[in-house]
């Protein structure tokens, strides 16, 4: 642990380079900020709460070559690029999505594509301050245990710097000159920071009875309440930090003896995702499909990895064209008062 | 990194070359697709249990699961029942003998051929579902010393569309196993022929009285419509929920657990299945 003044903030973003190319969270127009390159400190947009994609774009890419086949060769690998990224300002919540994103590509059968990308991805967090769409903290992920290779909590004039890997303590070293020593009162103004978040939650939430309540309320009203609204456009899927459905298509060159084996991603929120050939669709109804995202996100990340799917990004929310609020979803399915959102 | 990834290496995800050696093409539009593995080694060593399946791709056209239908007992050719129904298996039916395509797999849990040790077993197979049950029955003979009476009970729309029609006629005769067929009709030219029931798959229970339910396990494959009256017959039979196999269907895209398309409730029909058993399939919504 290391202290930063923020008037060396710059020169350390400047270091961290040495590493790899500098990424973060920048402004393209007014109230749409994404992650991507930013060659120095000032061009990072800091005091932005979500990015309109999350970090999964740089470990598993919205199209990607997954093999190029031929009869002749066989399946064969793409060439794996060997650049790193530096990602920085990624929030807690984001950073729990890749911890999450870590297991489910490793569990039982590990996704080399996946790791290749993980292992070239250095992630630089950054605390915020939370907005009306957000609700980590009910869902326990407003603080980043792992995951990160270094982390910076906003404690007013000084970044509390925390590190996550042994890449980390090398990058700090790089700007050993610009960080001091952690004091007391550096404690305590972490603390007060983590105050100061908490109480900015708007949302009363129990996470803990969500995989309990969905089943249940198997049979409630809620789900279908939700799927006259839904218009299936998937963009909830698309902008979460966890979803990594997928689906995979052939596409055949012109001499019709080889080609490429694409992987995209899907959304289980496509009429067509749990069609099987022959025509019978197991999930065709709209508040099925919206049932089923959270029985998966809930109830099976909770089975497998002791975790709960979803991280209160708010993303989903904030990107619904139908205003689908999964916090009153959340709220109505465990029986609790429905908080208002704006939006 | 998570520690435990150190210890992986290969890709799960990247198909073999495999020859189609040969085509039974017995019953229309579900022919079974003998295949080899190009790599010789592969060949040797690839292994599988009964109810497991794999993942087939016809080059350009795409992948599909297909359970395998070969006994895992025998190795040395991978035999594929596949209904002609889809993109991947249209472009399968195009192909001819000498043909490749990719193959990767084993995947899914197969049947608990271990905990089925010294019991009965009684088999239940409607339609295309006597794909993968045939596996499952042949691994069962062939290790014929380790379980207690076998009961196999299989059942088409007609002689023509019974799979492995020649195979299980002539199970009829074998001492060390009761096997009970039959076709909902007989086609003119094969009348006087056909040596099994005529009548629907539920019909041949009637045989069925006499089983030790505490010691039996079921195992049943079939369409939709098959489970919902067959089940009911098992479980007036006594057997334990617990006991009552099945092997389900499901879209898939990985066949090992990331692409999700495959999930029934919390569960993976890659992962946890496709061998459910009927205790799982009444906890889990939208099962059959």
């Amino acid at each position: 642990m290391r202290i930063l003044p923020k008037k060396y903030a710059a020169q350390f973003y400047k270091n961290l380079g040495v590493f790899g190319e500098l990424h973060g969270p920048v402004q393209v127009k007014p109230g749409l900020v994404v992650f991507g390159p930013a060659a120095s400190f000032s061009d990072l947009a800091l005091d932005q709460v979500r990015t309109l994609l999350p970090v999964k774009k740089y470990l598993f890419p919205p199209k990607e070559e997954q093999y190029r086949f031929s009869t002749r060769e066989g399946f064969v690998e793409p060439e794996v690029e060997e650049k790193r990224t530096v990602l920085f300002g990624v929030h807690p919540c984001d950073i729990n999505a890749v911890a999450l994103l870590d297991r489910v590509t490793s569990w039982k059968y590990p996704d080399p594509k996946y790791r290749a990308r993980r292992q070239r991805l250095i992630i630089v967090g950054v605390d915020c301050i939370p907005d009306e769409y957000c609700f980590c903290l009910p869902m326990g992920s407003h603080t980043a245990d792992e995951g990160f290779d270094l982390f910076l909590t906003d404690i007013g004039e000084e970044y509390f710097v925390q590190v996550g890997s042994s890449l980390g303590e090398r990058m700090l070293r790089e700007s050993w000159d610009l960080v001091k020593q952690v004091e007391q009162e550096h404690i305590e103004a972490f603390h007060q920071r983590a105050e100061e978040r908490q109480k900015a939650f708007r949302h009363d939430l129990d996470a803990h009875r969500l995989a309990q309540a969905i089943l249940v309320g198997f049979s409630s009203p809620v789900w279908d309440e939700v799927g006259k609204k839904c218009l299936s456009c998937g963009s909830c899927a698309a902008t979460c930090p966890t979803c990594c459905c997928y689906d995979v298509l052939d596409e055949v060159n012109l001499d019709l003896k080889s080609g490429v084996r694409i992987r995209r991603w899907d959304d289980c929120m496509q009429p067509e995702f749990a069609l099987v050939a022959g025509g019978h669709n197991f999930r065709a109804e709209r508040s099925t499909r919206f049932k089923m995202r959270f029985m998966h996100k809930i109830n099976s990340f909770k089975a497998e990895f002791q975790r709960l799917g979803c991280v209160g990004c708010g993303r989903c929310i904030a990107g619904c064209p139908a205003d689908i609020n999964v916090i009153e979803v959340f709220q109505k399915i465990t029986g609790k008062k429905v908080t208002s959102v704006a939006g | 990194m998570l520690a435990e990834d150190f210890a992986v290496n290969s890709d799960p995800l990247k198909p073999h070359l495999a020859r189609l050696v040969h085509i039974d093409k017995s019953v229309k539009d579900r022919y079974v697709f003998h295949f080899r593995f190009e790599d010789p080694e592969l060949n040797e060593s690839f292994s599988y249990r009964p109810g497991q399946f794999v993942m087939l791709s016809v080059l350009g056209a795409g992948e599909a699961p297909i359970s395998l239908c070969s006994p895992a007992s025998r190795r040395g050719t991978i035999e594929l029942c596949v209904n002609r129904v889809g993109r991947v298996t249209n472009a399968l039916y195009r192909l001819r003998e000498n043909d490749l395509v990719g193959i990767r797999g084993p995947y899914g849990n197969g049947f608990p051929v271990e905990e089925m040790e010294g019991h009965d077993v009684l088999l239940v197979a409607g339609g295309i579902g006597a794909a993968p049950i045939r596996g499952l029955l042949w691994y069962l003979l062939d290790n014929r010393n380790k379980y207690g009476n076998i009961t196999f009970l299989c059942g088409s729309r007609s002689t023509k569309d019974m799979l492995f029609r020649e195979e299980f006629e002539s199970l009829l005769n074998r001492p060390d196993i009761r096997c009970l067929l039959a076709v909902e009709a007989v086609p003119e030219e094969d009348e006087g022929k056909w040596p099994g029931d005529v009548g629907m798959v539920t019909d041949l229970f009637k045989y069925v009285k006499e089983i030790d339910a505490e010691r039996t396990y079921a195992a049943v494959c079939g369409p939709p419509v098959f489970y919902k009256f067959v089940l009911r017959h098992l479980v007036d039979l006594n057997i334990d929920k617990d006991r009552i196999l099945m092997s389900l269907e499901r879209r898939m895209k990985c066949g090992v657990g990331k692409c999700a398309h495959c999930m029934i409730g919390d569960k993976y029909t890659c992962i946890h299945g496709p061998i459910f058993t009927y205790w799982d399939a009444m906890k889990l919504p939208e099962m059959i």
